[in-house]
């Protein structure tokens, strides 16, 4: 539907399973953003630091370095970058630091599409 | 004045009727038995100091007068001692006319007595140089007294052969007493009549009045048999003893052999003596001996069992098997309810255990407490023996005590050959209720302790359990997120493939019907990741359970009910399900909406599972007859509010009974979904989060009632 009208919006989604971050990036180019690929936090500061995305889809559970962690050093580098966390439903101590460490939102595990595209439409689309 | 041996066995009666007399008087001064053996016993006395002086006289005027005192205290001596039997035997309102009968003899002839037609005069007979003629009335008065010593003696036989046990013990001494007095007296009357027969048998008064007295001062006798052959072993010993070398001295004239003989059987004397006792007793008391041994040894094993109920049984049946009882009971301690509870009881027609309890207020276990050895049930004081209102009536109480804490006590009938019990038994049963405290004591705690483990073992299980859950959860989680996602992508897929080949598709009906069956499982497959992500949910929120008062309001149950009746009726795939709601008063509950709801809907989930497994078992023989029925009921106290779910179903095991609550425990076959977790959030639920209560009772093949107590808002 929306594919067509690209925006020039970058998203860097980081998560430690292969299939969910593809899963993501399918989903976004298919709503017509630009989305790049995370397996680890290292790689993912990696990605930041060269291409600058607007958004970052973190999630907070991995192995090699925390999500919060990551969204702390890139706030560093770029404090404007706009974090939406994926989380499991129960830390919700992990999800006030998020929200602390400036976080736009978070995406509940396991992530609903529907959802993801409320969401989606609410904060990037809109904006225009 | 010349001290005889005759003058010394009137002053030896007399010091001894004195005595006793008063003894047993002060032992019980309101029991008719001792005024009356009190009075009999003056009577002797008189008597007796008369003889003493009358022997002693030193001329004939002085010995008349002491010889009418004398016989002012006999006259009187087999009316008192009538009296006194009357009494033992409990008598005195059935022979009262006889009674009084014999006190108009008696005072008839205390009134001769100062007559000379009853004691004539004194005159020198045989080495007696004062002794009495008898006068006129002096006869009848003799044949009078006689027969009415024969009628007690009489009376004491009569009663002997009906009674049982102790008492019968006693009467054997009253009977034996009372003839060895009657000869010992009699042995004064033949010189009155002047036949040469000497008064030898007058020391023997005292003996009578010993026994008697021994007789009902003590209710524990000595077994008389054993009495009487010990004393008949150690005269016979003591006159070969003492006998031999005094003959010896008399042929020989030898005072060195003699003096050797004495030193060397006075020493062996009561080694043979003993020796001998042994030996007679242990033929007259095989049979005791024998049960008493068995019992020892039985005490001694009681310690092996761990079970309280099985001990108890153990015990009352081993004490009435060897003992040869009429019944044995034991009772006891329930801390909790303050009382003593009937544990087991053994009787001959095997009745049922019935259920007597004792409160621990009694003045009977006041009792025990303070006398604390086993004792006779007659020992008692009356107004505890009248106070003591149980169907049993026991001979023997043995008290168990562990420190100063009563645990149990038994209770012993009647033994079935009436045999009396002895003091041994008594030391038996000491150490037998030393054991069996030990034993009752060991079994609490080894109660307690299998509890204490099962508590702590199904602690430590919850809290890995709990860790675990935690870590599995979050696995299936990341799973079921990849589901989710690959789902969502699947629908949007399908979604966005149709929106641009709407024309093709909907064109080719075959095309269309597949494209809509696909995006139709691609939903499905979305609506069961989040149902599974619920369950997921569920466990982890009630791994950790959180504080959530402030979602706290008040509700309807029939409101929540429903909704889990429908839930059910999806779950089970059926149309209806055998409900009955029932509401007390108001249709309210307090508490958190969701979380109650849960819980109504496991545990009517539970119930229907069991209606349904019962109706497997019973319904496939006859459908008939059962009728699966599951009520919800509320009802409200001022400050509670409970939930009861009962069923009529499958029931619970006893087995499975402290598993119902553990996480991951289920009885639920497996094709049914079951993960074990129901009962244990619901119990989560309800206690931690409700700060209520939840229990059970359940009876296997009968049916489970569940209660959920919540306390209300304050």
């Amino acid at each position: 539907m929306a594919q067509k009208e690209v925006l020039a919006m970058k998203i860097l989604v980081v998560d430690d399973e292969v299939e969910v971050v593809n899963f993501l990036c399918v989903f976004l180019n298919r709503l017509g953003i630009s989305a790049e690929k995370a397996i680890c936090g290292k790689e993912a500061l990696e990605a930041f630091r060269n291409n600058r995305p607007e958004w970052v889809f973190l999630d907070i559970k991995m192995p090699d370095m925390d999500g919060l962690e990551v969204l702390k050093k890139m706030k560093e580098i770029d404090p404007n970058i706009k974090a939406m966390m994926i989380t499991g439903r129960n830390d919700e101590s992990a999800q006030n630091e998020a929200q602390a460490l400036g976080a736009s939102d978070y995406l509940m595990k396991p992530i609903d599409l529907d959802n993801l595209r409320k969401k989606i439409e609410q904060y990037i689309l809109t904006k225009g | 004045m010349k001290i005889t041996f005759w003058a010394l066995s009137g002053l030896i009666n007399g010091i001894t009727s004195t005595a006793l007399g008063l003894l047993v008087y002060y032992k019980n001064r309101k029991n008719p038995t001792n005024i009356t053996y009190s009075l009999f016993c003056l009577s002797v006395s008189i008597w007796s100091y008369s003889y003493f002086f009358w022997q002693v006289s030193s001329d004939a005027k002085s010995a008349l007068f002491w010889c009418r005192a004398l016989m002012a205290g006999a006259i009187f001596i087999p009316a008192l001692y009538f009296h006194h039997i009357c009494a033992l035997l409990n008598i005195r309102s059935q022979k009262k006319k006889l009674l009084i009968l014999a006190y108009i003899f008696c005072g008839v002839s205390f009134l001769f007595n100062f007559t000379p037609l009853f004691v004539k005069s004194v005159s020198k007979k045989l080495w007696f140089e004062y002794w009495p003629d008898a006068g006129i009335v002096y006869s009848p008065f003799l044949i009078i007294w006689s027969l009415l010593s024969c009628y007690y003696i009489y009376t004491i036989i009569k009663f002997l052969n009906n009674s049982i046990g102790e008492k019968k013990n006693q009467l054997r001494y009253i009977l034996v007493g009372t003839v060895l007095g009657w000869f010992g007296g009699i042995t004064n009357f033949p010189l009155w009549f002047n036949i040469p027969f000497p008064p030898i048998g007058n020391i023997l008064l005292s003996v009578y009045i010993a026994i008697v007295a021994y007789a009902i001062i003590r209710y524990r006798l000595m077994d008389i048999k054993i009495a009487v052959t010990r004393a008949g072993i150690f005269l016979i010993v003591y006159t070969f003893v003492l006998g031999i070398p005094f003959v010896i001295l008399g042929r020989t004239g030898s005072g060195l052999l003699a003096t050797t003989l004495a030193v060397i059987f006075a020493t062996m004397g009561p080694l043979i003596y003993r020796f001998l006792q042994r030996k007679a007793e242990s033929v007259l008391l095989t049979q005791q001996r024998h049960y008493q041994k068995i019992l020892l040894q039985a005490a001694l094993g009681m310690v092996t069992e761990h079970n309280l109920n099985k001990l108890s049984r153990l015990i009352v049946y081993i004490l009435r098997k060897t003992i040869n009882l009429n019944f044995s009971a034991i009772f006891i301690s329930d801390k909790k309810n303050q009382l003593y509870k009937l544990e087991a009881i053994q009787n001959r027609d095997n009745s049922d255990k019935q259920d007597i309890n004792i409160n621990e207020e009694h003045p009977f276990i006041f009792y025990l407490k303070k006398n604390r050895e086993p004792f006779f049930f007659e020992e008692m004081p009356v107004y505890i023996k009248s106070s003591f209102d149980l169907p049993l009536k026991p001979r023997i109480i043995i008290p168990a005590f562990a420190g100063s804490d009563l645990l149990a006590f038994i209770l012993l009938g009647e033994k079935s050959n009436t045999q009396h019990y002895t003091e041994e038994d008594i030391n038996v049963f000491k150490i037998l209720s030393r054991q069996a405290a030990l034993a009752i004591q060991n079994c609490i705690f080894f109660e307690e302790s299998k509890d204490a483990q099962q508590r702590m073992f199904s602690a430590e299980k919850l809290a890995s359990i709990g860790g675990m859950a935690d870590g599995v959860a979050h696995q299936i989680k990341n799973r079921l997120n990849q589901f989710s996602m690959a789902s969502g992508e699947l629908k949007l897929e399908i979604e966005d493939f149709i929106a641009k080949h709407d024309k093709l598709i909907n064109n080719d009906q075959e095309l269309n019907k597949t494209f809509s069956y696909l995006k139709k499982i691609a939903v499905s497959l979305i609506e069961n990741v989040k149902k599974t992500d619920g369950i997921i949910k569920g466990i982890l929120d009630f791994a950790k359970v959180e504080k959530k008062e402030n979602f706290f309001t008040v509700f309807s149950l029939n409101e929540i009910a429903g909704l889990s009746y429908n839930l059910l009726m999806i779950k089970h795939e059926i149309s209806a399900l055998p409900i009955t709601i029932k509401i007390d008063d108001k249709d309210i509950v307090y508490g958190i909406k969701s979380q109650l709801t849960e819980v109504v809907y496991n545990m009517l989930d539970n119930a229907y599972e069991a209606i349904q497994e019962k109706k497997m078992i019973v319904g496939k023989k006859e459908p008939e007859t059962f009728i699966p029925s599951i009520e919800l009921r509320l009802t409200h106290t001022q400050d509670r509010q409970v939930i009861k779910i009962s069923d009529n179903g499958i029931g619970i095991k006893e087995e499975d009974k402290h598993k119902i609550f553990a996480p991951f425990f289920t009885t639920k076959s497996s094709y049914k979904s079951g993960s074990g977790i129901g009962v244990y959030v619901v119990k989560r639920i309800v206690e931690e989060n409700h700060k209520g209560k939840i229990w059970f009772v359940s009876a296997y093949m009968k049916g489970t009632d569940f209660f959920i107590e919540l306390p209300k808002n304050q």
